[in-house]
């Protein structure tokens, strides 16, 4: 899964609309709703109410009360506040009222929606308010709400007045003062009533009978919490009568109440869930990335420290958009400290002057095309000259179709000054070790040097002294003479032969070398010893291939190929060393080939490693082929062994220098 | 009765000019060239002493002086610069030596020789 996909602002935000709605759910159904779930108690108070209701009616049916007994049936009626009764009713309304007509009412409950709020008074203006909600929205109840609502014929008008209940006076009906809220004229009741979508029957009070004795109309049997159904009594005079009542029935909207909470309340269960859900969810996925993140950081913690350890820095850039990405260690290797700065310029500015042209040359031929470039600058920081090698590959990023996209770089930036100091450092010793071992080929070749040297010298000793003590006749002088003559070319000869060998260390100097004529010059070295082990030296020299090389090297690449040839057949029966000299392609190749029946293959392989001689002690180093091959590789060259041949055969490749107009060197 | 000195060196002009600088009435010189000749031959010859080069081909002075009887006196002439395991020849001369010198070490040991053999 990529975490990184995941959008977790948006989750935040989701989970945070679940938890909302879910505490408005709450809201509503543990403080606005009046939670009601249990259908059971609902049921047993609706049947309270009827049975309550019945009986009230069947109290009034059964007891004409006289209006003596008013108190009575007004406590009854209205749930047994005296107070309320005497005092109230009857003395600030029921002493101005006289019985034009009577409203029949019934009470759509689903409708009673709106409340008045708390403390305020009814007014024109607010009667679109007007309900039998009580200030929390709930449906009235006996003890919270007006318990009673009476429509009093005031006049030409309906007054409405209703209970409203401040304390609880007993378990049944709290009572309250009366509030005479405003009388109205029956163009009001009818707006009222069309407004709370109230049932009014307008009914002439003339047409109730004994109308003229009928003080007031009275409906209640408010009863506990389903306050849905109402009695009607008709009061004259000191005579109650009951004009009718509404049926008890469990309304429609209390159940719906009662679903609509247990909607809420399902809902609720379900945003709690899912938001359980989600928040598991969004836990682990949380837990997830925070590891992702860890290891990410971890990575990028060993990735930096890999980068310090090799010295190497990386870095992205995109000189169009002028994005950089750039590691720490690059920052360090470069001695920068802006950041912000074009990174090509940045280089180019720690530059040596004479680095300048090659960075230059270096960054514009950096292109998709070209995939991978690497080259070694010299850099100057505040720690003095350093070496930084730059790789740098170029890459065309987006614009697929077109084929033309944004050039961006990336690239690594590696400081090599120890390396290409170790390096120099192992060019010097190599370069002493190579000086070393030809002043050891030198001192093992001085032994015999030294012999042949004084082999001539005792020559020209011992020919002085005859003609100094015989008597010679001067054609015998003369012979004497040439032999003096001829004993001294010698020496000339291989002192000539020496200079080369004890050539200054200024040895790496390269040109182009005629190598035809180095290897003639290298057979005049080894020709005495040739003659002196009695082994035929031939050579099959094509003329003409040159190559770029340090000739006195060369020749004693050769005199070493040569000598050993020489030592490995000078005891044999058929003693012979052939040097060829030939083109293959674009290659020089240089074949020394001797009587010798080839090479054994574990001689072979180590024929190379410094201090490894099959001669016998005294005779050889061991450092021959090991020079030979170090100068072999200096040269770019190959030196292998042909063991396709009858007989032992060493060849020596090079590259052939390229044409050049003017014959140098 | 003649002194047999054998010169031995692969250098025949030095060989050709030793006889001519040291033989003497009393003294013949037979030269060699290769050591492996002159084993073969040495017991025909019976010298007296031998005069040797030391670099030859197939076998160096010292080497072949081993092969010798040690009775047989021996002195080694040599271009070497350094030479150990000399122990078995009774002088040993440089190259390029003073035949003068050479001539007289070697007569005076003739007399000494002979002189020795008479009593």
């Amino acid at each position: 899964m990529n975490l990184d996909k995941i959008n977790f602002k948006l989750i935040g935000l989701v989970l945070i609309a679940i938890m909302a709605s879910s505490s408005f759910f709450v809201y509503r159904a543990f403080v606005e709703g009046y939670v009601q779930l249990d259908q059971k108690s609902t049921e047993d108070s609706l049947t309270r109410v009827h049975q309550s209701l019945l009986g009230q009616q069947r109290f009034i049916q059964e007891k004409i009360v006289d209006w003596a007994k008013w108190d009575e049936t007004a406590q009854f009626v209205r749930g047994g506040n005296k107070e309320y009764a005497n005092k109230n009713l009857t003395e600030e309304g029921l002493a101005a009222l006289s019985l034009d007509f009577v409203a029949i009412l019934s009470l759509d409950l689903k409708v009673i929606g709106k409340m008045l709020p708390s403390g305020q008074t009814f007014s024109e203006d607010m009667s679109g308010k007007f309900s039998f909600l009580d200030p929390k929205g709930s449906l009235i109840s006996p003890s919270e709400g007006p318990s009673s609502v009476e429509f009093v014929p005031y006049g030409e008008q309906i007054a409405i007045v209703t209970a409203h209940t401040a304390s609880q006076a007993d378990g049944r009906d709290p009572g309250g003062k009366v509030v005479f809220l405003k009388t109205i004229g029956e163009d009001m009741l009818k707006r009222i009533s069309e407004q709370n979508k109230l049932k009014v029957e307008l009914v002439p009070a003339s047409s109730l009978p004994d109308s003229a004795n009928w003080k007031s109309l009275s409906f209640g049997g408010f009863e506990n919490k389903p306050k849905f159904a109402a009695g009607f009594v008709a009061i004259k005079d000191s005579h109650a009568k009951v004009l009718g009542y509404l049926k008890t029935e469990i309304s429609r909207d209390v159940l719906l109440f009662g679903t609509q909470t247990a909607k809420h309340f399902f809902i609720l269960m379900m945003a709690i869930f899912l938001g359980l859900i989600a928040a598991f969810v969004s836990f682990t996925l949380f837990f997830a990335k925070a590891q992702e993140l860890k290891r990410k950081a971890k990575i990028v913690d060993q990735l930096s420290e890999a980068q310090a350890l090799a010295a190497i820095g990386s870095f992205e850039y995109s000189p169009e958009t002028g994005a950089l990405e750039i590691s720490d260690q690059t920052i360090k290797n470069l001695d920068i400290t802006n950041t912000e700065l074009n990174i090509f310029e940045a280089i180019d500015s720690k530059l040596l002057p004479t680095d300048k042209d090659k960075w230059q040359k270096f960054v514009s031929e950096s292109n998709a095309s070209n995939p991978l470039s690497v080259n070694d600058f010299q850099i100057m920081t505040h720690e003095g000259p350093k070496t930084i090698q730059v790789r740098l590959t170029a890459n065309l990023v987006g614009k697929c179709d077109t084929n033309q996209g944004i050039l961006s770089f990336k690239g690594t930036v590696q400081d090599v000054s120890a390396k290409v100091m170790l390096e120099k450092e192992l060019e010097n010793q190599r370069s002493l070790a190579m000086r070393n071992s030809r002043l050891a080929a030198l001192g093992e070749m001085s032994a015999g040097v030294a012999h042949e040297i004084n082999n001539p010298i005792t020559i020209i000793e011992s020919t002085l002294l005859i003609i100094q003590e015989k008597q010679l006749n001067p054609e015998q002088i003369k012979a004497r003479l040439e032999r003096i003559a001829k004993a001294s070319q010698r020496i000339t000869k291989i002192v000539g032969g020496l200079k080369k060998f004890s050539g200054t260390v200024a040895t790496t100097e390269i040109s182009r070398v005629n190598l035809a004529k180095v290897i003639q010059e290298s057979l005049l070295d080894v020709e005495q010893k040739s003659v002196n082990s009695s082994v035929s030296l031939s050579a099959d020299i094509t003329e003409g291939p040159m190559v770029l090389a340090n000739s006195i090297e060369i020749e004693q690449l050769m005199v070493i190929l040569m000598n050993n040839a020489i030592d490995a057949v000078k005891t044999l029966e058929n003693r012979w060393v052939k040097v060829i000299l030939g083109t293959r392609g674009d290659r020089a190749f240089i074949q020394v080939q001797d009587s010798g029946s080839g090479i054994p293959p574990e001689v072979a392989a180590r024929l190379f490693q410094p201090f490894f001689t099959t001669k016998v002690v005294g005779e050889g180093t061991g450092l021959g082929l090991s020079i030979a091959k170090g100068i072999v590789d200096a040269h770019h060259g190959t030196i292998e062994i042909i063991d396709t041949l009858k007989n032992t055969c060493f060849e020596i490749n090079f590259p052939l220098a390229q044409e050049q107009s003017d014959e140098a060197a | 009765m003649t002194f047999k000195i054998i010169y031995l060196d692969d250098e025949s002009d030095i060989c050709e000019d030793f006889a001519l600088i040291m033989e003497s009435d009393s003294v013949q010189v037979i030269t060699f060239n290769s050591p492996l000749e002159l084993l073969q031959k040495i017991d025909s010859i019976n010298p007296d002493l031998i005069v040797s080069d030391y670099r030859m081909p197939g076998l160096t002075g010292i080497e072949l002086a081993k092969k010798l009887s040690p009775q047989l006196p021996k002195v080694l002439l040599t271009g070497e610069l350094d030479l150990k395991g000399t122990s078995d020849f009774i002088k040993v001369f440089q190259k390029p030596c003073d035949f003068k010198a050479l001539r007289s070490f070697l007569y005076e040991l003739e007399a000494k020789i002979t002189k020795d053999r008479a009593s």
